[in-house]
């Protein structure tokens, strides 16, 4: 926040100091590990395994990494969940909007008792296999929108987003624009999303995070391997390399496949992370300064 | 303005019921689906033994467990070679490994399952369940009329036949038989062995020598560096997460030398009663002399706490040994298999140790058969091709050795004149190109099959490969001639969901408690003589007699004679 | 513009007044109705249409006779749960272990993001972000491998430093009484930088006029965050712990699992483990049974929130209805 010609009281300069210093530690920890999770990565399984690693990669090797993309389902499997993430995450907002904005309203009739319909769903769960069998009777296995619908409304981002529009929008707004003759629709659609750049941003982002990782219901309602999705590719591969003491197998290739799912626990972090670290940043644009409603007000 | 808000609820609970109660009955359909074989028509089939199996190409509709070794089972070279020679062709659907059995339950209740279910190790429980409704189909009659390969393996080991057969007389699956030799003895203990030369110690023979081997471990300085670092014994507890006990636990090998200590139940019997070890006073002897051990600082602190992971980093230690002795498996528990460090090779067994009563023995794991891994549902149109081509599984060496390895010639040959097998005999295959990952021309050991210890012994020996070789001398050696007496090892046995139920509970409750209390036994957390009235108590106050009572059920009805 | 208002009553042209039917207020409001009619119909559908399967707690669920065709079995699987011997064990570790992560857990998020507000050096300030969001990808399992390391008595960093500090090295993973802050510092760690995100969102819908004039008024950055920012995010903050408590016996299980050991199990046990290791020694599947404690704890998770929220609305600051 620039003010500018304004100055900073002693007090403020010792707290931002201090400020400075504690988000610096909280950084370190937080830094160790993650280049730990790298490092591991590319090291030597023989040194993963016998505890040599402890910051930096010894003797680097792509093993991990190599394994992974060498995987025949890899790149449908990136590809399958940039549509689920692209598609799932667009269904999600438009009915995360369709449902908070009209509970955020005060004058919505009813309002009480929909919110309350639409919590205990998250309280109360029909189980897996209702639910299973509901997206079958419909129609949906094995197809794309087994992927998208069945999760298509997060009840959490929902009643996050209604408190955000009850705080953020105010009911002055609403009477100028109704004076004016804004019917609801327009409202919404000219007037409440543009303000609402932050929520939408940060809803955004936890819906996809969440199909960017799901991967259990690609396991249940998916049979065709080209619809997996990456996360299910991954873990198919790190499976791929456990050992069992009763198989008869050469001791190379045992070692082989075991110094490699060592590695492969790591690699496989950071290339399913990868993505959603990069695109972080195009979401941290909106959590800009209230702009927009101060210029709105005047 | 109450009375609207009810009546909203109310409208939408209504809703909500009314469409309940259509999408309910979705499960009515699957209700004893018992529409049997010979819907369309039935394919003619050739005699059993003779192949093809059937003249015309016939379709399977399989449904099996994926492999992590396996690429596709569609395009697998075996696949291929199946079908030419028994004009069988397999349509598959693969279940991912992971949470195979949700899926398998979730094709199950939505009554869309394929004729054949393999690879999924189904528990005989839910056999019995299954099997009583007529979804799995009995087998009986088609294993005498069209068995050849299932018989001679019946033949061979007559408790083959009664393990898989269920309470009712049914056999309602095929198993996977693989007679690993080294695996009945398990619950072996690997010691460094340069340590014992160095320090002019014979490989102990009794609880007492094993003690002083192990003080002398960490006084006398073996690894020679001048620092007190060596760790005498450790252990893990990978089955942390499970109630039962693993091979790497402190009990697995030392327990042995006090009372019959075996597998991860610890169940045994005694005269055809069932009984547990660890309420006995042999127990409380052996927990104590654990104690001791613990308290002279012989054991590694983390040898309760540690997972497989940190078990290995301590075996792998870079440069310096650390680590003397731990049970296990073998080796693969305390450290890398074929790594570059050769650490591996460095560990050797130790026989069975006779414990201060003179006890001793080798815990016994003859029951090699694993269960349920082939199944015949009543949507098969014909069972009896269904039958013949597991039949055909069974074939060894020949098809074994394709259906294990690969292609002939390539992954695998027929032995020739003079080369030796793993047991010393005249070998019968040998293998070609090394194997144990990712690949498509075997499949992964998954179905039903057969692998004799003849058969598995068979394989020539390669310089390269010792860890089977070294594994079947150190058990024939050491292990064997202290095995417990097959009449004394608990079989597995069938439980009905009533039975099932009641003992999920109570093992876990049971076997968590022994395991806790053993723990606690052991670092001196409780004081054992105090204790130990408390703990037997304890174990009784959770029904333990109710749980021996129900294993004893399960068992008579299939082995009292 | 100014509206008069009055108080309490929405001041919208057209609203008639506490007079008005509910017919015609509901006819007021029939474009909100329209809006909301796609996500309601998205919950039938797919939520409360499989409610029926909630009748497999009260059943002994077959997979393959399907739910109509199993039989009643009451109350027996609640009672069974209510009275097996580990039941009290479950119901304090799992409570004791959710009520710390709550109130350990809770403060930091909303720290954070005060902290970030305030910090002006914008490419410190995304990276701070950046990376703090990060450990929220690491798997449970690599986690808790990275927990065991650190904490190894022998090579971890803990002990290091501790034996640095001339103190005997402490197997942290032995003592049960530790188990729980193992946990849920853990999960703070690698939770609060994807957690304060929402915190974040919410701060920069502030008002910045309103730190213009306390700015002018003298205002130190402190009296700033505690007069100005603090009650800014109150409304998501109490939302977000309504949420939380809702979810209160659901701990998760993956990373209990994965952290339990001999030594700790009386303080590690918690009911969702419980379950899956009955579940997964049973050798048939028994839905039913994790079907009735999954009731158990949802209408338990309710009677929180419902509790929690009527608490809310008190404050009359935020509350879920």
């Amino acid at each position: 926040m620039e003010f500018s010609g304004i100055r900073e009281s002693r007090g403020d300069k010792i707290f931002t100091v201090v400020n400075y210093v504690i988000l610096s530690l909280f950084l370190v920890t937080i830094l160790y590990p993650l280049i730990y999770i790298l490092s591991a990565s590319i090291s030597d399984s023989q040194a993963v395994i016998s505890g040599e690693v402890w910051l930096w990669p010894v003797r680097p090797t792509w093993d991990g990494y190599e394994a992974v993309f060498k995987h025949k389902l890899i790149w449908s499997g990136f590809r399958n969940s940039l549509f689920y993430t692209a598609f799932g995450t667009l269904i999600n907002v438009v009915m995360t909007v369709l449902a908070a904005y009209p509970l955020s309203r005060k004058d919505f009739y009813g309002k009480n008792v929909f919110m309350f319909l639409f919590v205990f769903t998250m309280m109360f769960s029909g189980g897996l296999i209702p639910t299973y069998l509901v997206v079958k009777e419909l129609g949906l296995l094995n197809t794309v929108w087994s992927m998208l619908l069945p999760g298509a409304l997060g009840i959490w981002n929902m009643i996050i987003t209604r408190t955000y529009f009850q705080t953020t929008i105010p009911d002055e707004l609403l009477e100028a624009s109704q004076l004016d003759g804004c019917t609801d629709f327009q409202f919404v659609w000219k007037i409440v999303l543009p303000l609402s750049g932050p929520i939408i941003a940060v809803i955004t982002l936890f819906y996809a995070v969440g199909h960017w990782n799901s991967y259990f219901s690609a396991l249940i309602y998916l049979k065709n391997q080209n619809l997996y999705p990456l996360q299910l590719v991954l873990r198919d591969i790190l499976v791929q390399n456990e050992v069992d003491l009763n198989m008869l197998m050469d001791v190379q290739e045992q070692a082989k496949r075991e110094g490699l799912r060592e590695l492969l626990k790591y690699s496989l972090i950071v290339v399913a992370s990868v993505p959603l670290l990069i695109v972080y940043p195009f979401v941290q644009k909106y959590f800009v300064k209230g702009i927009m409603i101060g210029s709105l007000k005047g | 303005m109450r009375k609207s808000i009810a009546l909203t609820l109310s409208t939408a609970l209504c809703l909500g019921i009314a469409l309940a109660g259509c999408a309910g009955p979705g499960g009515g359909e699957t209700a004893g689906n018992t529409e049997g074989t010979g819907n369309t028509e039935s394919v003619a089939v050739n005699p059993p033994g003779q192949l093809p199996i059937t003249n015309e190409k016939t379709t399977l509709k399989v449904l099996v467990r994926g492999s992590a070794s396996v690429e596709d089972f569609a395009t697998n070279e075996f696949t291929k070679w199946l079908e030419e020679k028994t004009n069988v062709h397999i349509e598959w659907e693969i279940a991912p490994e992971k949470s195979a059995q949700e899926k398998l339950n979730l094709v199950l209740s939505g009554g869309d399952y394929p004729e054949v279910i393999m690879g999924f190790g189904v528990s005989p429980t839910q056999m019995m369940i299954y099997g009583s409704q007529g979804v799995f189909l009995p087998l009986n009659d088609l294993i005498d009329k069209y068995g050849v390969e299932i018989k001679k393996m019946f033949e061979a080991n007559s408790f083959y036949r009664d393990l898989i057969t269920a309470p009712d007389g049914n056999i309602y699956a095929l198993p996977q038989v693989n007679e690993c030799y080294h695996c009945m003895y398990q619950q072996r203990m690997w010691i460094h062995k340069p340590w014992l030369d160095k320090l002019g110690l014979d490989m102990p023979t009794t609880t007492d020598e094993f003690y002083e081997v192990l003080k002398a471990f960490k006084t006398r300085d073996p690894n020679g560096n001048g620092k007190a670092d060596e760790i005498p014994l450790s252990g893990s507890i990978q089955a942390a997460s499970s109630h039962l006990f693993s091979t790497q636990m402190l009990d697995s090998f030392l327990m042995n030398a006090f009372i019959y200590d075996h597998g991860d139940k610890k169940l045994y019997l005694e005269d055809g009663k069932v009984t547990v070890p660890y309420n006995k006073p042999e127990w409380k002897e052996g927990l104590k002399y654990l104690h001791k051990l613990y308290s002279e600082g012989l054991i590694d602190p983390q040898a309760l706490t540690q997972d497989n992971n940190q078990l290995k980093e301590l075996g792998e230690n870079p440069d310096t040994v650390i680590l003397g002795a731990s049970s296990g498996h073998n080796m693969g528990s305390l450290t890398m298999l074929g790594s570059s460090s050769g650490r591996w090779l460095t560990y050797v067994a130790v026989p069975p140790l006779k414990g201060p009563n003179g006890f001793r023995t080798a815990a016994y794991h003859p029951y090699v058969v694993s269960n349920g891994q082939y199944i015949i549902t009543n949507k098969a149109q014909n069972p009896e091709v269904a039958f013949r081509l597991a039949d055909f599984l069974y074939n060894s060496p020949d098809t074994t050795l394709h259906w294990y390895a690969g292609r002939e010639g390539v992954e695998w040959r027929y032995a020739e004149e003079g080369e030796i097998g793993i047991n010393g005999k005249p070998a019968i295959w040998k293998q070609l190109t090394p194997w144990g990952g990712v690949q498509n021309v075997n499949w992964g050991q998954v179905g039903p099959n057969y692998r004799s210890n003849d058969f598995r012994l068979g394989e020539a020996r390669n310089p390269d490969q010792p860890l089977e070789v070294i594994l079947y001398n150190e058990t024939k050696e050491k292990m064997e001639p202290y095995a417990m007496p097959i009449e004394k090892v608990m079989p597995p046995v069938f439980f009905n969901a009533e039975q099932a139920t009641e003992i999920a509970d109570l093992e876990k409750t049971i076997l968590d408690h022994v395991k806790e209390m053993m723990a606690r036994f052991i670092t001196g957390d409780l004081d054992i003589d105090s204790n130990w009235d408390a703990y037997v108590q304890n174990l009784e106050n959770m029904n333990l007699k109710r749980y021996l009572e129900l294993y004893q059920e399960a068992y008579d009805v299939k082995f009292k004679k | 513009m100014e509206t008069l208002k009055q108080k309490g009553t929405p001041s919208y042209p057209g609203v008639i007044g506490y007079g008005a039917t509910p017919l015609k207020r509901m006819k007021r409001s029939w474009r909100l109705y329209v809006l909301i009619a796609l996500p309601l119909i998205y919950i039938i559908i797919f939520k409360y249409v499989p409610m029926y399967g909630a009748q497999i707690a009260f059943k002994d669920f077959v997979v393959t006779k399907g739910i109509a065709g199993s039989d009643w079995a009451g109350f027996k699987h609640f009672v069974r749960f209510f009275n097996s011997y580990e039941f009290w064990r479950l119901m304090n570790n799992t409570i004791v272990l959710s009520v710390y992560s709550l109130v350990a857990g809770f403060p930091f998020p909303i720290i954070l993001a005060l902290s970030l507000n305030y910090v002006r050096n914008v490419y410190f300030k995304k990276s701070v972000q950046m990376i703090t969001y990060a450990p929220y990808f690491i798997s449970v399992v690599v986690m808790v491998g990275i927990i065991f390391e650190m904490l190894d008595p022998r090579n971890g960093i803990v002990n290091t430093l501790i034996k640095a500090l001339g103190f005997e090295p402490v197997n942290f993973m032995g003592v049960p009484e530790y188990f729980k802050s193992i946990y849920v510092w853990s999960g703070i760690w690698q939770n609060v930088g994807f957690a304060c995100i929402i915190y974040l969102a919410a701060l920069t819908s502030i008002d910045p006029s309103l730190h213009e004039a306390a700015v002018v008024d003298g205002a130190s950055k402190l009296q700033r965050m505690w007069y100005i920012d603090l009650p800014g995010i109150m409304p998501i903050a109490i939302i977000m712990l309504i949420l939380n408590t809702g979810h209160m016996l659901d701990v998760g299980f993956e990373k209990v699992l994965l952290m339990q050991n001999p030594l700790n199990l009386r303080t590690s046990e918690v009911i969702d483990t419980y379950v899956y290791k009955v579940g997964l020694a049973s050798q048939a599947m028994n839905y039913s049974y994790s079907s009735a404690i999954g009731l158990f704890k949802s209408v338990v998770n309710l009677i929180l929130l419902v509790a929690v929220n009527k608490i809310a609305q008190k404050t009359r600051q935020a509350s879920l209805w």
